[in-house]
This record gives C-alpha cells, structure tokens and sequence, in this order.
C-alpha cells in the first residue's frame, strides 16, 4: 500500500528498510526530518541507535567507525554541514568504506538560506574533500526515487566498498508525494575479509588510507582508479524524455527535471522539437549519452538550481560539438516551466 | 456551509497532514460565505516549506487578514511572531483560523497565546490523513493528538479526516480512509475534506460526515498556479 511520505522521511524510512541501523548526524534545515525519524526509528529497531553528535565533523567520523564493522550506516546534512564532513568523505574513500551520505542542499554560500538551491553539485562530484578519490553521486527527482536511490546508494557502497552520496534539494526534502516501499531490501555483502568484527580466531584487519612509501601510496590510487573506471563503465544511469528527435537537449537534475518536462511539454505543443536528459549519477556522469546527442540536436541547455555547475559537465561530454548554454535560478528561487520555456526561445 | 460556533478555529496534526491546506481553504471558505472580516494566522515556526505565508498575497488580495511572522523575517526558520496576533483576540470582530506548526513542537505556539485562547471559546480541529506515516494506527494518531493539546494547552474537540494520496487519491482511497479515520473514536468527525479534482456532487452523501470541498493551495513550482518557495520579488507578484 502506498504512504503519502515527506522525501527527507521517505529517505529515512527507506534506509532503515534497507538495513541500516545505525544513524549520526547534527540537525539543520531543510534535512532535520530525516533526523528526527532516525531518532524514533531506529531506537525500535534491534541493534539499531540513533546518536546526535556534537558536529558534522563528528558524525561523518561516527559513520567512519560505524561502517568499519560491516554495519550499514549513515548520516545526512544540508550544505554548510556537508562542507564539514568533507574531510570525514576523503578518509571513507581513502579507506575503501562503504557509506552512504545525504545531502539535502540549500542556499548559499556561507549560511546562505534555508531555500532549495543546487549549488553544491562541484562539491559532491568534484571532490569536495582532498586527494585522488571519487564519490559515487545520485541524484533523486521524486520521493519515490528518494527511496529507490537511497536503497541503491547502500548495495553501491557494499558493492564497490565506497562512499555515496544522495543528493537533493530542499523543496525534494520537504514535499510530500506517494511512495511505495517494499518490507525489506537485500542486504547480503560479505564483509567477512576485511570488516572490523574483533579477530577471534584470525588475524586482525587494518581499515586505513595511510601509506607512507610513494610507490605503495601510487599503486593503491592506481588501484582505487581501476575501480572508479569500473563504476563508470558500469553504473552510469540517466533517464531521456522525448529525446529521440530533439533540436534542443535541456539537461537538468532532481527537482529541476520536473520543471524541464513540464517546460518540454509546452515547447513541443509549440512545434519545438526539445528533449530532456536526466542524470541520475552525477558521478558517473552519463558523457556518453550526450555525446550522441550531439550528432543530431542544434544546441544544449544546461538548466539548474545555481549558477552554472553541472553545465561545465555537459560542455565537456558535447567536447565543443555544439553550442551548450545555461539557464539557472539561485537563492532558493525555483524557475519555472515559463522561464524555461523563454530560455530555450531566446537561443532559437 | 462552515459550521462554525465559535469564531476562533485552531488547526493543527502531525507534519504533513494537510494543516496548511485545510486552514487556507476554511477562511476561503468563510471569506466566500461572506463572514468578513475573515483572518488567517499562521502560527507554523517548525518549518518553513510549503506554509500559509506563502499564499499571503493572494490571499490578502481578496481582502482576508493574513498574520505570520514579523514582515521580512519570512524566511527565516526563527520562531518569530507577529505581535499582531494578539490583535485578533481583541479585535472581535470575524472568523479568525489559526495555522498551528505540525506536531507537539508546533503546538507550543498556541500555549504561547494562552491568555488570548482563555478569553473566548474555540474550535481546536486535528487533521487526519491515515495514509501518513505517523497517522497510520488509531493509537499512533491519539498519541501524537494528546502530545499537540497538552503542548498547546487547547484540547482537541473535533477531527477532519484528510484522506489523500495527493494525485493518486481515488474514491475508494478516500473511503478506506475515511474508515480507518473513524477508528479514533476520542474525537468528533466534523468532516470529511476532498480536494475539489476527486469530488463528485452526491458520491459521498452516504458517509454520514459533511464534506468539505477544498481546491489544492501549496503546488510544486512546476504545477499550474505553483508557489514560489522564496523571494520577495515573486511575492509581489501575482
């Protein structure tokens, strides 16, 4: 039967089915649901806690330990609290962990506002924290994909014993649409050869990133790049909406792709042949499909929730094939179909 | 008709059962059968997507009161009050619905205003959707039911069972709904509320509730009529 559910609790409630019993994380808008279900959750759960931490720095170190055990884990945030887990992401990635972050973005920067913007796409993608790594990143368009891609971006972390990270806005976070959520998600990997599960009757497990001699230090990166190659030819996902004969490819993500098909729809009921492409990784990036697209559409329109990020994207998967513009909103200010729809014109 | 005894009506539920919707439609409603002056107080501090704020200006174009937060804090999640609300307890003179914030947290606000809620009697009506997640058993929805009016010091005196799926909503989902509403039997049914695209004229009669028709207020940006989530600017416009 389906629930009519918040995204922040349709996440949560998602993640536990998923098999996660353990939550940390330090409240602020527009994430503080997802808190606040973990808090009367998971505390019914068996083995399951809900802990408070102190500070982001805090619970990003908390799910470091946490994960370490083989137990899923997670902790979520808003964008000045994921600037602090930044470092906290490089060590899960360094040492090869599994977790899954939220990030629930909101304006900025600094304290910015309490408003739905999309400007922390280089964060997630671009490394954010320091050093040779890669993030695997989805990008959510509807409750129903909160919890889909929230029980996704648990077998991807197991899968690939790397972080990931589910990324919406907040007015994702905030609305409210049916979901419809299976009892129990598959939640099978073996942790066995290198989780922290006390080394009786073995020999111990090391979880760390640190190694001091240059070559060992290459060759674990090397390694560590072998498998993003891996994930990139593998997992990439997108969706296309009325692409197949499209002059002009709109790409945009998450809440975005819901004003661009209603804009796409108005568009084509004025004779404009316009299509839409919908990452759903943000890291992978789905290049590919674009580069295609680019044989056959005039020009592209990156549309999005910032001043331009994502769009530099586009440019480099179009490799200069055809002309990629950008229409965005920022503040916390949603555009609408209309705008969209004016964008496009514009460039005609 | 809006039956309405007393002139204050305070509403209030669980996060997301549709408070905003029901105090936004029962003062168009009110304004419609000509109670002028009619006043809308929104007295949500928990959170600050998707509010009566939001719908201020329209709402204010056809001349009904609204009263939120103090002007220019409208986006900040700050528990900042309008001290014009206490003018709505003095003033006597209209309907006034007050939108309370949602859960237990949310009802503290309505304690805040104690003294003006002792002055004169007053509805305080609890919506109901059994199809959100902390509305889904009897006794989940009369916990969190007693947690609000303990905090906000007013008890509950009547339910509006909200049962909805927002667009996936059908006749029979609001009928299930309805019944399993009808399993909290502490409170009295004032009414059954249909958004306005799933009502058929005489298809509820046999229900036994009087229906309130409502028309959906908070749309996502991309909806027809959508609200704007933030600035001023677009607030100004229609």
């Amino acid at each position: 039967m389906k629930v009519l559910m918040k995204g922040n609790e349709a996440l949560s409630e998602a993640a536990i089915r998923a098999g996660a019993t353990l939550y940390f994380g330090y409240p602020i808008t527009p994430q503080n649901e997802v808190g606040e279900y973990m808090s009367r959750r998971l505390p019914t759960i068996p083995g399951g806690a809900y802990i408070q931490a102190e500070t982001e720095v805090a619970s990003i170190n908390m799910v470091y330990g946490a994960v370490s055990t083989g137990r899923r884990a997670m902790t979520s945030s808003s964008s000045p609290g994921i600037s602090l887990m930044m470092e906290g992401i490089s060590y899960l990635a360094g040492a090869e962990l599994p977790a899954v972050v939220v990030s629930i973005m909101r304006g900025g920067p600094g304290l910015g506002n309490i408003n739905p913007e999309q400007a922390d796409y280089f964060q997630a993608t671009k490394g954010g924290g320091h050093g040779s790594y890669r993030m695997i990143v989805l990008a959510p368009a509807s409750v129903q994909e909160m919890t889909d891609l929230t029980v996704l971006a648990f077998d991807l972390a197991d899968k690939y014993r790397n972080p990931v990270m589910v990324i919406a806005d907040g007015n994702l976070g905030q609305m409210m649409e049916p979901v419809e959520l299976k009892d129990s998600y598959p939640n099978n990997y073996d942790h066995s050869a290198w989780a922290l599960t006390g080394a009786k009757g073995r020999k111990g497990h090391t979880i760390t990133s640190i190694y001091l001699d240059a070559d060992e230090m290459e060759d674990y990166i090397h390694k560590l790049y072998r498998k993003y190659g891996e994930i990139e030819r593998v997992e990439t996902r997108h969706e296309e909406f009325l692409t197949q004969d499209a002059d002009v490819v709109i790409v945009a993500y998450g809440i975005v792709s819901r004003v661009v098909r209603s804009a796409v729809e108005l568009l084509r009921a004025e004779g404009i042949k316009a299509g839409m492409v919908r990452p759903i990784t943000l890291w992978p990036y789905p290049k590919a499909v674009l580069r295609k697209l680019a044989e056959t559409a005039t020009f592209f329109l990156a549309c999005e929730m910032s001043m331009g990020q994502m769009v530099e994207d586009v440019q480099l998967s179009v490799e200069g094939r055809r002309p990629v513009y950008f229409y965005g909103r920022s503040g916390g200010n949603v555009p609408t179909p209309a705008e969209v729809v004016a964008a496009v014109r514009q460039r005609m | 008709m809006i039956r309405l005894g007393p002139r204050l009506t305070v509403i209030s539920g669980a996060f997301g059962t549709g408070k905003t919707e029901i105090a936004i439609n029962l003062a168009l409603q009110l304004h419609a059968e000509g109670r002028d002056p009619v006043t809308l107080v929104d007295l949500d501090i928990v959170n600050l997507y998707f509010r009566s704020r939001q719908k201020a200006y329209e709402l204010e174009q056809l001349g009904i009161r609204v009263i939120s937060s103090v002007e220019g804090m409208e986006n900040a999640d700050l528990p900042a009050l309008s001290p014009e609300i206490n003018a709505c307890f003095d003033r006597k003179d209209g309907p006034v619905v007050f939108d309370l914030g949602g859960s237990d947290l949310g009802g503290t606000v309505a304690a805040y205003l104690h003294r003006g809620f002792a002055s004169e009697p007053s509805h305080h009506w609890l919506v109901v959707n059994p199809y959100r997640p902390f509305n889904q058993t009897a006794e989940a929805t009369v916990e969190m039911a007693e947690r609000i009016a303990a905090r906000a010091r007013l008890p509950i005196t009547g339910m509006i069972a909200n049962p909805h799926l927002i667009n996936e909503t059908t006749p029979e989902i609001i009928r299930e709904g309805l019944a399993r509403v009808r399993e909290v039997t502490r409170y009295p049914l004032m009414y059954l509320s249909v958004m306005e695209e799933f009502y058929v004229p005489g298809a509820f009669d046999d229900l036994g509730v009087p229906v309130m028709v409502i028309s959906k207020q908070m749309k996502q940006p991309w909806e027809p009529g959508g609200i704007m989530m933030a600035g001023r600017r677009g607030k100004r416009c229609p």
